[in-house]
């Protein structure tokens, strides 16, 4: 949750270090100190989670919490920003922890070596101002979507496929949900090695994802609610699609009779 | 025609295409062409009851067709479709 004590001044090197943001029109130190008291929660810190724990503690966020499970594998390491050769077999968690507090030791990483799941989504998402989620499995995702909206929390969704990727931001009560957009899964996307993948798209996911991160916490700029930002970078693709609520969603909606996919 | 963007993961059943043009005044029958030209679209595009996947959205001019008229949404020569499937990686 957001810390309510006081806000302290940034010291002499906090305000060398984020120098360059605070010059931007609209953001200042007023964002940089809300920023310094926002947790966000990141699920998974792959290509996509990773990228987005990384920009985040480079901000300068108060506190990261980082769930996954399992070690590096060397098919990671083409688009996990963070791991290095020598990381294969260490827990993805405390790799990426390492690096994020070498990288900036004014941001608390709190770093769980588990992935989401029924019995955990609600105590992460509770520490949490902000969702960011990375996750390759639409099993977690939904977990997540659903535990964002019971709580009235903003998730990032961010996800990518081979050169394509998108994001948007939902905000319970403004923005149509997860399930609005795709109420199932592919029936294909059974594991985490269905997708290819190659660096750029998942690190552009994840820049994004952490930019959507840092307006919903500080107020700067516009979000992406209920805006789907994608791309393809095999063709240089690029638009900004309007998403709706669905009435009937079986997330966030009210249940009708029928169905509001279209026949 | 309209131009409809095919998703990375449906390009394997449009030869490799990621952008097609479809005859059709409407979604439905511009995707009715598109499965006929392309028959390995029409599962993923649509279930055994006709209906779009749950895990597809489609898109005319950047504006999800549920808020449209779905896919009895009229089309004109210039409209540009896009297909967005779910996807999960990370």
């Amino acid at each position: 949750m957001a810390d309510l004590r006081p806000v302290s001044p940034l010291n002499d090197e906090e305000s060398e270090r984020y120098e360059r943001q605070l010059r931007l029109h609209g953001f200042g130190i007023g964002a940089q100190r809300k920023l310094r008291s926002s947790t966000a929660f990141v699920s998974r810190v792959g290509g996509v989670g990773g990228t987005a724990a990384m920009q985040l503690t480079r901000a300068g966020i108060g506190r990261l919490v980082l769930a996954h499970g399992g070690p590096v594998h060397r098919e990671y390491l083409n688009r996990m920003q963070l791991a290095m050769h020598e990381d294969v077999g260490r827990p993805c968690s405390e790799v990426v922890a390492t690096q994020l507090r070498a990288i900036n030791p004014h941001t608390e990483i709190i770093a769980v070596n588990e992935n989401v799941c029924d019995t955990n989504v609600a105590a992460f998402i509770e520490q949490a101002d902000v969702i960011i989620d990375g996750a390759p499995l639409f099993e977690e995702r939904y977990l997540m979507n659903a535990e964002a909206l019971a709580q009235a929390k903003p998730m990032v969704t961010g996800a990518m496929y081979a050169t394509e990727g998108y994001v948007t931001s939902i905000i319970p009560g403004q923005t149509g949900c997860l399930r609005c957009l795709f109420a199932e899964r592919p029936a294909d996307w059974t594991n985490i090695r269905v997708f290819p993948a190659i660096g750029p798209g998942p690190a552009i996911v994840g820049a994004m994802a952490a930019m959507e991160a840092i307006k919903l916490l500080t107020g700067f700029g516009t979000p992406l609610a209920g805006r789907l930002w994608t791309f393809d970078l095999a063709d240089n693709f690029a638009r900004v699609l309007h998403i709706e609520r669905v009435a009937d969603c079986p997330a966030c909606g009210v249940p009708v009779a029928g169905n509001t996919r279209p026949a | 025609m309209p131009a409809i963007h095919i998703p990375s993961s449906m390009r394997p059943d449009t030869a490799g295409r990621s952008t097609i043009s479809a005859i059709g005044a409407t979604v439905a029958e511009t995707f009715e062409t598109v499965a006929s030209d392309y028959p390995g679209l029409r599962s993923r595009l649509f279930n055994d009851a006709g209906r779009l996947q749950a895990y597809v959205a489609v898109f005319v001019n950047s504006r999800d067709i549920r808020s449209l008229d779905g896919l009895a949404t009229a089309l004109s020569e210039n409209d540009e479709i896009h297909i967005i499937g779910a996807i999960a990686g990370g």
